[in-house]
C-alpha cells in the first residue's frame, strides 16, 4: 500500500508531537527539588559602602510624636578605622531603660547605605544575666518588596526605617535588633581587604500600651 | 491539484510543528535577554532573584552583551562536614557552562544567637578564563556548641556581574 504524500507529513507532525509530549513535558515538569541545594536566590542590591562603624540605631513607635529609643550596641564585626574588630557584650546583658508605647513598632537607622537585612527579635524574659530566657517572636526585613510575613526597609529622609506589625499590646519586650551590610567588591574598602560584610546588633526594651 | 495542495499544505504544517518543537528545546535561558532592571548597575532591589547584577562602568549595549545567563549562584545548605569531624560546613557555588575571563564565589558562615547573626567563617575562591564552577566552603569547629541554626551568605562573581545567595539549616553539633 503507497501512502500519498498527505498522510506521510500528517504522520511526521503526529510523531513530531509525540516527540513534544515525550520530551517537552518532562522537562517542563523537571526534577523535584533537593532540599540540600540552593535554590533561594536573593534580591538584587545597590552597590553602596557600609557605614565606617555601627550606626547609631533607633526604635520607637510610628506615631509621629511617639518617643524614640536609642539602641544599646551589643554585638559587631566590623571594620573600623582599618581594622577588622569584633565586640559581644559579656558575660552580663545591660538593657536600656524600658520605652512606652503603641505598636506598631518602628526602627530607624542613621546610615547613607540600608543594610541588606535587618531582623527584630523580641523577648518576653531574660535570665538573671541578662540573656534572653524563651523563644523569640522574629520579623525580618529586607530591602524592595518584601516577602510574605516580611517588613521592608525603606528610606525617609536621612535614615532607613523598617515598620514591625503585629505586636500585640499590653506587653514588656526586650528586642534585639541585628543588620547585616554588604560590602560591594566594588568599593576600595572590599579591595584593599578583602573584607565581603559588616554586622552588628542592638538591643531595646519597650512596653507595647 | 487538490491532493497535491493539501500535500503542500500539510508538509508546512509539518515543518512548523517540527520548529516549534526545536524552539521549545531550546533552554529559555540560552534566549532571555536581560531585564531592565538587570542593566541598570546602580538599580535598587529588585524582586528577581535569579538575576545578576552589573558591576561594571561600561555601556549598557556592553553590559547586556555579556550577561551571564549561563551561569548560577547558589549557596548549599549548611551540614556536619564528612571530611571534618566536629565542624560545620557550607558550599558556595558560582558556576557557568561557557568559559569567562572571571568567576569568584564567596560564603560568609553565621549562626542564629540570641541577638541575631554571628559571624564564624569567611572563604572564598576564584578562577580565571575556565569553565565549570568555583566554590567556597566556609567551617567552623562547632564540636560541644549544642543546637544553633547555620546560615551562609553566598556571593557570586562572573565577569563585571554580581549577585547574592543565602540557605540555612539547624544542626546538633
Amino acid at each position: 500500500m503507497k501512502l500519498s504524500p498527505l498522510r506521510i507529513s500528517l504522520g511526521a507532525l503526529v510523531a513530531a508531537m509525540a516527540v513534544a509530549t515525550l520530551v517537552i513535558v518532562p522537562r517542563a515538569i523537571g526534577k523535584p527539588p533537593d532540599p540540600r541545594r540552593g535554590e533561594h536566590q536573593e534580591s538584587l542590591l545597590p552597590a553602596m559602602k557600609p557605614p565606617d562603624r555601627p550606626p547609631v540605631v533607633h526604635l520607637g513607635f510610628t506615631g509621629q510624636t511617639s518617643p524614640r529609643q536609642k539602641g544599646v550596641v551589643v554585638y559587631y564585626d566590623w571594620l573600623i578605622d582599618g581594622r577588622p574588630e569584633t565586640y559581644e557584650m559579656r558575660p552580663r546583658v545591660a538593657w536600656p531603660a524600658m520605652l512606652k508605647g503603641p505598636p506598631p513598632l518602628l526602627v530607624e537607622i542613621a546610615a547613607q547605605a540600608p543594610p541588606h537585612t535587618l531582623e527584630v527579635r523580641l523577648y518576653e524574659t531574660i535570665t538573671a544575666s541578662g540573656v534572653p530566657g524563651g523563644r523569640a517572636v522574629v520579623r525580618a526585613c529586607n530591602l524592595g518588596k518584601p516577602a510574605v510575613g516580611s517588613c521592608a526597609i525603606t528610606r525617609n529622609g536621612e535614615v532607613w526605617q523598617a515598620v514591625i506589625e503585629g505586636v500585640p499590646r499590653g506587653r514588656t519586650y526586650y528586642v534585639a535588633a541585628s543588620a547585616i551590610w554588604y560590602v560591594p567588591s566594588t568599593v576600595p574598602q572590599a579591595r584593599s581587604t578583602g573584607r565581603s560584610s559588616e554586622t552588628a546588633a542592638w538591643l531595646f526594651h519597650l512596653e507595647t500600651r | 491539484m487538490n491532493s497535491g495542495r493539501g500535500a503542500g499544505m500539510a508538509r508546512r504544517l509539518a515543518v512548523i510543528g517540527v520548529l516549534a518543537i526545536l524552539a521549545a528545546l531550546v533552554p529559555a535561558t540560552a534566549l532571555a535577554g536581560p531585564s531592565e532592571n538587570e542593566t541598570l548597575s546602580q538599580a535598587a532591589a529588585v524582586d528577581d532573584q535569579s538575576s545578576w547584577q552589573s558591576g561594571a562602568t561600561a555601556n549598557a549595549a556592553d553590559v547586556a552583551a555579556a550577561y551571564p545567563a549561563d551561569c548560577i549562584g547558589v549557596s548549599d545548605y549548611p551540614h556536619l562536614s564528612e571530611h571534618n569531624p566536629g565542624y560545620v560546613a557550607a558550599q558556595v557555588r558560582t558556576e557557568c557552562r561557557v568559559q569567562r575571563g572571571w568567576m569568584y564565589a564567596r560564603g560568609k558562615l553565621y549562626r542564629d544567637r540570641w541577638y541575631g547573626p554571628q559571624l564564624l567563617s569567611t572563604a572564598s575562591s576564584s578562577t580565571k578564563w575556565t569553565y565549570g564552577k568555583v566554590r567556597a566552603i566556609p567551617s567552623w569547629k562547632c564540636y560541644g556548641a549544642g543546637r544553633y541554626t547555620y546560615r551562609i551568605y553566598g556571593y557570586h562573581e562572573v565577569d563585571d556581574w554580581y549577585k547574592y545567595s543565602s540557605n540555612s539549616n539547624t544542626l546538633w553539633c
